[in-house]
């Protein structure tokens, strides 16, 4: 079969079309007859844009035809009218044809339908525009991009509610405005970006800053963004306001802590009326014990001079009444005691600074009779200057101490030792002394109150001293024991805190 | 009639004197010893004496070893001697902490220490209910 150009023409695939050089349909191939609608005999002679559905007859001049003779080629796409009324999109590529002297002859147009191709890029412009309008409206979230430098290319309706900026603020900016200026010193937003784009996202929660300069707790996230090519094209963020969650949680903090303090003040102050509950125990026992034996004494002895009267034994009268004013005398020391050891617990702390040399010096002075009359040895070494604490009270506690190291000596020369050093954090006093000593299980006896391990007549003395030595430690939040071995003295050792 | 050998522990020298003048009188005990405090028992005790008390009259103050000391120690040392406990104390609790720390009784001293025979019968009842008269 001999091929020519006609056959070619009316074979080919693809919609042709010959116009004229004023732009008016020549001819058409079957596939352009296909495609539009028309056969070759309807459309020949009228101007191209018939295919547009346009009626008017005088218009063949186009700017595709001007730009293709300009160009030697051009490609325009859209919207065109089947004859029977429906729609494709098209594209149409024009080619101006020339004559062997190079004068324009006409032009060929290729039309080919590509609704389908493009139906689905629509889609794809519609869906992304619908997503994109999505973003711009949601409101809770501040959604928007960065570019890989970290300044901002696009904005949302959260965004400016959230952080009180508009689009026109920020657009452009560096993403550094929304940190507060420690994290900013610290370079803390280009870390973030750092982390996003070396593991695709950075989380955290922190402060933020709005626009107004107020403070806002935000969630953030971070997401690295890469193109079809898997470069890095920006990155997106993500800010949520968690502030009023942040503020309940600190508050519920707060009043969990509140309630917490209020149960220690209760579990305190319940220990201080037990504390005040065991006294007032004790204190019964006292009164029942130990100030009802002498008034018994004193009225036992009463009666008996009672009987001596009525039997006229006159000379027995002097000893009961000698012994009646002794017990009489017994009861006044027991009470006075009684008193001072309450007056320990009672009285308010006081909380000063004393001078450690200045409070032993003192508690000497005032033992200044007991000290002459025995010839005493006293040394003080004190490896601490002050301590704190009530003055009045820690004179007493060492007058009671070195007291008994003057009194407890078996008649030899008292030789008495007063240290004091920093231990754990506190202050370790130890009066020392060459008395008589205390028997192993009797060191934690001598403490309680009344109670007595000589007779009078040996040692005087009416049990209190060191029950309040006990009471004016324990108050000072210290310890007190004693440690001794048989014949070589007794020690007493006080551990105090610091402050 | 029996008669309980008994020894009394009581630090006030009047008070024991009267004490034993009551016991003496009754006839219904035979006093072996009378102590100033625990520590003077316990050394008497120790010295192994010719005849042991079968029941020890001990008061609860006194200076050195007291009462409950006493009732402490014999618990471990002496388990067959009943120690009966006394004191001017009239506190329920104080009757119910010497019988835990030992004691068969306790007895309430009377107001004076004069008026000692009433004290005298009643701690021989108590002698005879614990230790078989």
């Amino acid at each position: 079969m001999h091929l020519n150009s006609n056959l070619i023409f009316r074979n080919l695939a693809e919609g042709t079309f010959l116009l004229d050089k004023t732009g008016r349909i020549t001819t058409c191939n079957a596939a352009a007859s296909a495609i539009t609608g028309y056969d070759e005999a309807e459309i020949a002679g009228k101007p191209f844009c018939v295919i547009d559905d346009c009626q008017d007859d005088s218009i063949t001049h186009s700017n595709e035809l001007d730009e293709a003779l300009k160009k030697k080629k051009c490609v325009a796409e859209g919207w065109k009218l089947r004859k029977d009324g429906t729609r494709y999109w098209a594209e149409i590529s024009y080619s101006p044809l020339f004559d062997d002297s190079e004068g324009l002859a006409g032009y060929c147009a290729l039309l080919r339908d590509i609704t389908e191709q493009k139906n689905k890029q629509f889609d794809l412009l519609e869906s992304e525009q619908r997503y994109r309008l999505m973003v711009e409206q949601v409101g809770d979230y501040g959604i928007f991009m960065l570019d890989t430098k970290g300044c901002i290319v696009s904005w949302n309706e959260g965004a400016r509610r959230i952080k009180g900026y508009s689009a026109e603020d920020v657009i452009g900016k560096y993403f550094a405005i929304f940190y507060p200026e420690e994290d900013i010193l610290n370079g803390k937003p280009a870390w973030e970006l750092k982390i996003a784009r070396s593991t695709g996202k950075y989380e955290e929660e922190g402060w933020r800053l709005r626009k107004d300069g107020s403070r806002f707790w935000a969630n953030v996230v971070i997401t690295a963004v890469y193109d079809a090519e898997g470069r890095l094209s920006g990155f997106g963020k993500v800010t949520r306001d968690l502030t009023e969650r942040k503020m309940n949680e600190q508050a519920l903090r707060e009043s969990s802590d509140k309630y917490k303090q209020l149960a220690q003040e209760l579990s305190l102050a319940n220990s201080e009326l037990s504390s005040v509950n065991r006294e007032l125990e004790q204190f019964t026992a006292i009164v029942s014990h130990d100030l009802k034996e002498p008034v018994r004494t004193v009225r036992s002895f009463l009666y008996l001079m009672d009987q001596h009267v009525d039997q006229q034994k006159f000379d027995l009268l002097k000893p009961s009444i000698g012994k009646g004013i002794r017990a009489a005398q017994r009861m006044h020391e027991l009470i006075d005691s009684l008193l001072h050891y309450s007056q320990v617990s009672k009285i308010g702390l006081q909380h000063q600074q004393v001078n450690v040399e200045d409070m032993i010096a003192e508690a000497i002075q005032n033992l200044n009779d007991a000290v002459e009359q025995s010839g005493a040895q006293i040394r003080v070494d004190s490896g601490v200057p002050f301590i704190y604490g009530d003055r009045v009270q820690l004179v007493q506690l060492f007058q009671n101490l070195l007291g008994n190291a003057l009194k407890f000596t078996n008649g030899r020369e008292p030789e008495v030792a007063v240290k004091s050093w920093v231990e754990d954090g506190g202050v370790r006093f130890v009066v020392e002394d060459n008395g008589i000593g205390i028997s192993p299980e009797n060191l934690d006896k001598i403490f309680e109150i009344f109670r007595r391990l000589h007779f009078a007549s040996q040692y005087p003395g009416n049990g209190v001293g060191l029950a309040v030595c006990k009471k004016v430690v324990e108050r000072h939040r210290g310890k007190i024991w004693a440690e001794s071995a048989r014949g070589k003295g007794a020690s007493f050792h006080i551990m105090l805190p610091q402050i | 009639m029996k008669i309980f050998r008994l020894a009394i522990v009581e630090n006030d020298e009047d008070e024991r004197f009267f004490m034993s003048e009551a016991f003496r009188v009754s006839g219904k005990f035979e006093i072996l010893g009378e102590f100033g405090n625990g520590d003077q028992l316990t050394e008497w005790l120790d010295g192994s004496p010719g005849e042991l008390p079968e029941l020890i009259l001990s008061d609860l103050n006194m200076p050195g070893k007291n009462g409950y000391d006493i009732m402490d120690e014999l618990k471990t040392t002496y388990p067959d001697i009943a120690v009966f406990a006394t004191s001017t104390s009239s506190v329920v609790s104080t009757r119910e902490k010497c019988i835990r720390a030992g004691a068969r009784d306790f007895i309430a001293k009377p107001d004076i220490f004069i008026a000692y025979d009433t004290f005298v019968s009643e701690l021989y009842q108590l002698a005879c209910r614990y230790l078989g008269g």
